[in-house]
C-alpha cells in the first residue's frame, strides 16, 4: 500500500509488481536486438545475404514511440493483473439523521430532539479518526442526500448543520435497509428518536437514539379538521401524555390575504390520553376562505412538547359542487335531485369546457379523466385508469370485508347490504379495492393523474335517502370524498410533490408567511403546512390548505419502535478492485488483441509468400 | 499503356534494324535469308531443271558458254519478340517503377517495330503472351494487353515465379526467329540468367537482353542505422546494418554480377544494356532505346 499525493494505492497481488522492472529490462533487451521496426523490401536478397552480417541492434537507447507503447501496455497488464486499486485510508461513513415531524419536539431546554442528534453525530464525527470521510443523509420519508459523498469532518460538519426539520413521517425502514446493503459505506450512523428492536451493536451499523425524557412526550395535536354542512368547524384534536389535561382551541379565520382575521370563539378541551376529541368551532362571519385552528396545553406545569403539530388549517368552499352526469336517466330518475350537497347538470356542451367532476352512471369514461370521477356500475370491459370489470359471478353479492378507514366508508356497514346485483372489478393499479364480496373487489378508489376516482361495482341509484341508509350515506360519503374535498384542505402525510391543475400559473404561501412556490410541471414542494393560494391563468384565485396530520409522529408517548436489519457483512472496501483497474485491465487487454491482430497478419503474410 | 504526342513523334524518327538476316513471314523492309525476286542481286547460280528461264543471264551466258541463273535478296518482316520479366522484383508495389519503366520500354520499342509492319509478340515471364501483333493499328491492342499485365501482377498475389521455366515455355512459343527483347532486372544467380537467355538464343534469335535496375537496387535502404530487409520475391526478412561498407560491399557484388552478364552476353552475342528505372518514363526509354543500337 503506498500513499501517493494523498490517495493510497494498494494491490490485490503485490508481488505480481515485481513483473514491471523485469518487464522494462525484457523489452529493452527486445528492443536493442531486434533493431528498428523500419521494413524496406528490396528486389532480391541475393547480394544482401551474402554480406557479413554486423549486430543490428541499437548503439544507442534512443526508443521510439513504439517501445513506451509496448512497454505502457505491459505494465499495465500487470497491474491489472496484481490487482492495482485505490484504496482509501480511512473510512467512509454514512450519517444518517432522522427529520421527521416527531424529531421536531422540545427536548429539554436545549432545541428539539433533532437539534440533540446534530449534537451527538457532531460529537461523533469529531471523534472519528480525520481520515474518514462522509455522506450526510436526512431521513424523513424520503432519504436525502446533503451532500457530496467523501465529505471531510469539516465539511461534513458544516452540512450537518444544514439538516432542516420535516413534517413528514419517516421510513427509517426502508432506508437503513438500503444503505446497510450499500457497499460504498464502511458504517451507517444513525440518530432517530425510535427505539430499537433487535438491535445489536456492530462497526457495520450504529444506531443511536435520542435518549428520551417521559416528560417531554406530552403532546397535543390537531388530527383532522373539516368543515361541516352547517358551515361549522369540526375539529380533531388528539392527546398523548400520561394524565388528562386540558387544553384551549381557539384559531381565526380569514377572508382573503388582505382582510383582517376574525377570531374563533376559543374552547377548553378536557382531553384524555390516547383518546381523539372533537369539537366544533362556528366561524363568527358568515364568509371566509381559509381557517387556522390551534391547540395548546393549559397546565403551565407542562409544555407541549412538540408545536409543529398544533396548528390546523382548512380552506372553505362556499358554493355547492357542480357535477356532470352521464347516464342514460335523468338526475330526477336516479334521485340525484334529492342531494342537497351537489348540483348535477346533464347539460354537457354547456358544462364541457369547466372540465366538471362527473359521474358515469352504467357507464365509463374513454379517457382517464383529469377530474374527480364516479363510475357506478360499469358495463364489463376495460377501464380507462386499467384494470376491467367483470362479468357478474354466480356469487358475489354478499360483502365480505372493507376497509373501513376509508372516507367512503364512514358511517357504514356494508355488512347490512345484499346487492342485487354485482359485477366484480379488477382494480386499477392507481386504486385499492374497499369493498369485497365473495367474487373479489366490487368497490375501487383511488386518484390519477391529480384527480380521485371510485368505481363501484353495483348500483347506487336511484337515491333513496333514509330509506336506505347505508347505501345512502355510501353515496354520501362518496360526493364527499369526491367533490367537496376537492381543493378543500388536504389531509393527511403533507405531500413531497403536489400535483395541480395545469391552468395553474402561479403557487404562493400566504400563511403561516409568505414564501414563492415553484411551479415545475403543475406540480409544488409544499415544505410546511400553510395556505397556498393559487393563480389560474384566467386571474381567479383559489386557496389550498396543507396539513401534516401524523398521528404516528405526533404521539410521542406511543412507542415507535425501528426493526434493523441485520448487520450484513462487508467485503472491505481497501481489498475490492475500484472500476478503473478493472478499465486499466480492459484497454490492455484491447491493445494486446490489436498487437496479437498484428502478429496474426505478419504470420499470415509469411505463410502465403512460403505457399508460393 | 499510352504513349504522349511528343514521345510518339521521337519514336517516329526511329527505324528497326537488326544486325542478322532472317526468314521473315510476308515482305517487308528487311533483308531476309529467302532468294527471291527483290532488287538487290545476291548471286549466281547453275540453271537447275525448273529453274524460270526469265532469270538466266544471257550475257554471262554469251561470255562464259554456261547457263547461270541470278538470285536476288528477298525484303522480309522481322518478328519481334518482347519478353518482360513479370516476378516480384520488378511487380512488388514498392518496385512497381521498375515495372513501368520496363513496360513503357517494351511499349516504345513494339511501336518502332509496328509502324515498320513487323509482327510483335509480348510474352509477360509469370504473366501472359500476347497474340501477335502486326500493324500501326495493333499499337492501342498491344497497350492494352501491358496496362493489363500490370494490373494484375502488381495488385495481384505475390506469387514466385520460376523465371527459367517460364523463360523456356515463352521460348518455345516462337513462330519466327527474330528479334527478342529480354527486359529484366536479372537479379537472379548468374545461373538461372544464362539459362534463360540461352533458352531464346536456341531459337536463333538476335537477343538485346536490358537489365533494367531501380534505385533501391543501386543502394537498398539509403536510411542510416538497421534495416529489416525484406525479399519482394520470397517474402525472406534479414536484419542487417546497412553501414557505408556493407553498402560498398554490396555496390561492389551488383558490378561484379552485372559484368559477369555482360560477358556471358558477349560470348553469346547478345547485345546486353544496363539500364535504371527513373522519371520521366518517356526519356528514359528513349534514352535506353538509343543506347541498345537496336533502333536508328
Amino acid at each position: 500500500m503506498i500513499s501517493l499525493f494523498g490517495t493510497t494505492i494498494a494491490a490485490a497481488s503485490p508481488w505480481l509488481l515485481l513483473g514491471i522492472p523485469c518487464a522494462i529490462g525484457f523489452l529493452v533487451y527486445i528492443f536493442r536486438v531486434r533493431g528498428t521496426a523500419h521494413q524496406a523490401v528490396v528486389s532480391s536478397l541475393l547480394f544482401l545475404k551474402e554480406l557479413p552480417r554486423r549486430p543490428v541492434g541499437r548503439k544507442t537507447f534512443v526508443p521510439p514511440l513504439q517501445f513506451w507503447l509496448e512497454l505502457a501496455i505491459l505494465t499495465l497488464l500487470l497491474l491489472a493483473v496484481s490487482g492495482l486499486y485505490l484504496a482509501r485510508s480511512g473510512k467512509h461513513i454514512a450519517v444518517v439523521v432522522d427529520s421527521s415531524l416527531s424529531m421536531g419536539a422540545l427536548y429539554g431546554a436545549g432545541g428539539t430532539r433533532l437539534d440533540q442528534a446534530k449534537r451527538i453525530a457532531t460529537l461523533d464525527i469529531e471523534r472519528a479518526p480525520s481520515s474518514t470521510t462522509y455522506t450526510v443523509f436526512s431521513s424523513a420519508k424520503d432519504l436525502t442526500p446533503l451532500s457530496q459523498a467523501h465529505e471531510s469532518s469539516t465539511e461534513a460538519l458544516t452540512t450537518l448543520q444544514g439538516a432542516h426539520q420535516s413534517y413528514r413521517p419517516d421510513s427509517l425502514q426502508q432506508h437503513l435497509a438500503s444503505l446497510v446493503g450499500d457497499t460504498q459505506y464502511d458504517a451507517v450512523w444513525v440518530y432517530t428518536d425510535r427505539e430499537l428492536e433487535n438491535y445489536q451493536p456492530s462497526q457495520r451499523l450504529v444506531v443511536n437514539q435520542i435518549p428520551l425524557d417521559p416528560s417531554t412526550s406530552t403532546n397535543a395535536w390537531i388530527q383532522d379538521i373539516h368543515v361541516e354542512s352547517s358551515g361549522a368547524l369540526a375539529v380533531k384534536v388528539g392527546y398523548g401524555g400520561a394524565s388528562p389535561k386540558d387544553a384551549a382551541l381557539d384559531g381565526e379565520c380569514f377572508d382573503g390575504p388582505s382582510a383582517s382575521p376574525a377570531k374563533l370563539p376559543a374552547q377548553t378541551l378536557h382531553l384524555t390520553p390516547q383518546a381523539g376529541t372533537t369539537a366544533t368551532l362556528v366561524p363568527s362571519r358568515a364568509s371566509w376562505s381559509y381557517c387556522r385552528v390551534h391547540i395548546k396545553l393549559q397546565d403551565s406545569s407542562l409544555f407541549d412538547a412538540l408545536p409543529l403539530d398544533n396548528e390546523g388549517w382548512i380552506t372553505h368552499e362556499p358554493t355547492e359542487p357542480s357535477v356532470d352526469l352521464v347516464s342514460s336517466l335523468s338526475a330526477e330518475q336516479l334521485g340525484l335531485r334529492k342531494v342537497k350537497t351537489i348540483t348535477v347538470s346533464t347539460d354537457k356542451e354547456k358544462d364541457s369546457s369547466q372540465k366538471l367532476p362527473t359521474i358515469y352512471h352504467r357507464t365509463v369514461p374513454q379517457t382517464v379523466p383529469t377530474t374527480s370521477t364516479l363510475v357506478v356500475f360499469p358495463p364489463s370491459g376495460a377501464l380507462p385508469w386499467g384494470g376491467s370489470v367483470e362479468t357478474q359471478g354466480p356469487q358475489g353479492r354478499e360483502v365480505t370485508r372493507w376497509d373501513a378507514s376509508h372516507p367512503v366508508l364512514q358511517y357504514v356497514n356494508p355488512s347490512l347490504v345484499s346487492f342485487p346485483e354485482v359485477r366484480p372489478l379488477e382494480c386499477p393499479p392507481s386504486a385499492t379495492p374497499i369493498l369485497f364480496s365473495t367474487g373479489g373487489p366490487i368497490a375501487c378508489a383511488g386518484e390519477d393523474k391529480g384527480a380521485r376516482y371510485l368505481i363501484t361495482g353495483f348500483e347506487l341509484f336511484p337515491f333513496e335517502g333514509s330509506r336506505n341508509p347505508t347505501i345512502s350515506i355510501f353515496t354520501l360519503n362518496a360526493f364527499k370524498w369526491l367533490f367537496q374535498s376537492s381543493g378543500a384542505t388536504v389531509t393527511g402525510e403533507l405531500p413531497t410533490r403536489l400535483p395541480l391543475s395545469e391552468s395553474i400559473v402561479e403557487a404562493e404561501y400566504i400563511h403561516p408567511e409568505n414564501l414563492k412556490l415553484t411551479l415545475e410541471g403543475s406540480t409544488i414542494a409544499p415544505p410546511a403546512p400553510g395556505i397556498i393560494e393559487l393563480y389560474d391563468e384566467d386571474g381567479t384565485e383559489r386557496y389550498l390548505a396543507l396539513n401534516s396530520f401524523e398521528e404516528r409522529e405526533s404521539d410521542l408517548s406511543r412507542r415507535s419502535t425501528l426493526s434493523l436489519p441485520p448487520p450484513a457483512p462487508r467485503t472491505s472496501t481497501t481489498s475490492s478492485p475500484t472500476t478503473s483497474t478493472s478499465l486499466i485491465s480492459m484497454l490492455a487487454l484491447a491493445v494486446l488483441l490489436v498487437i496479437g491482430a498484428d502478429l496474426t497478419r505478419r504470420i499470415l503474410r509469411r505463410v502465403r509468400w512460403g505457399d508460393a | 499503356m499510352a504513349l504522349d504526342a511528343r514521345t510518339l513523334r521521337l519514336l517516329d524518327t526511329f527505324a528497326l534494324r537488326t544486325r542478322r538476316s532472317f526468314y521473315g513471314a510476308r515482305q517487308g523492309a528487311h533483308r531476309s535469308q529467302r532468294r527471291g525476286h527483290g532488287v538487290e542481286f545476291a548471286e549466281y547460280r547453275s540453271y537447275e531443271l525448273g529453274d524460270n528461264p526469265r532469270y538466266i543471264d544471257w550475257n554471262l551466258y554469251a561470255r562464259s558458254d554456261k547457263i547461270y541463273v541470278k538470285r536476288y535478296l528477298e525484303e522480309e518482316t522481322v518478328s519481334v519478340f518482347m519478353v518482360i520479366d513479370g516476378s516480384r522484383s520488378l511487380t512488388h508495389p514498392a518496385l512497381q517503377l521498375k515495372w513501368h519503366a520496363a513496360a513503357h520500354l517494351a511499349t516504345c520499342a513494339s511501336y518502332i517495330a509496328l509502324a515498320s509492319h513487323d509482327p510483335v509478340t509480348v510474352s509477360v515471364l509469370g504473366g501472359h503472351q500476347s497474340p501477335q501483333f502486326w500493324g500501326p493499328r495493333s499499337f492501342a491492342p498491344l497497350g492494352a494487353f501491358l496496362d493489363s499485365e500490370g494490373t494484375q501482377l502488381i495488385d495481384g498475389s505475390p506469387a514466385k515465379i520460376d523465371i527459367v521455366e517460364a523463360a523456356r515455355i515463352a521460348a518455345t512459343r516462337v513462330r519466327f526467329p527474330g528479334i527478342c527483347v529480354v527486359i529484366s532486372d536479372f537479379l537472379y544467380p548468374l545461373e538461372e540468367v544464362v539459362t534463360m537467355l540461352s533458352s531464346f538464343r536456341s531459337r536463333n534469335m538476335e537477343i538485346h537482353a536490358v537489365q533494367m535496375l531501380g534505385a533501391q537496387d543501386i543502394d537498398p535502404d539509403p536510411a542510416s542505422g538497421g534495416s529489416t530487409l525484406v525479399d519482394s520475391e520470397t517474402g525472406e526478412e534479414i536484419g542487417l546494418s546497412l553501414d557505408p561498407a556493407a553498402r560498398e560491399q554490396y555496390t561492389k557484388k551488383l558490378k561484379e554480377h552485372t559484368e559477369a552478364i555482360r560477358q556471358h552476353c558477349l560470348s553469346a552475342q547478345i547485345h546486353f544494356v544496363q539500364a535504371v528505372a527513373r522519371e520521366p518514363l518517356a526519356e528514359n526509354s528513349i534514352s535506353i532505346l538509343t543506347e541498345m543500337g537496336l533502333f536508328i
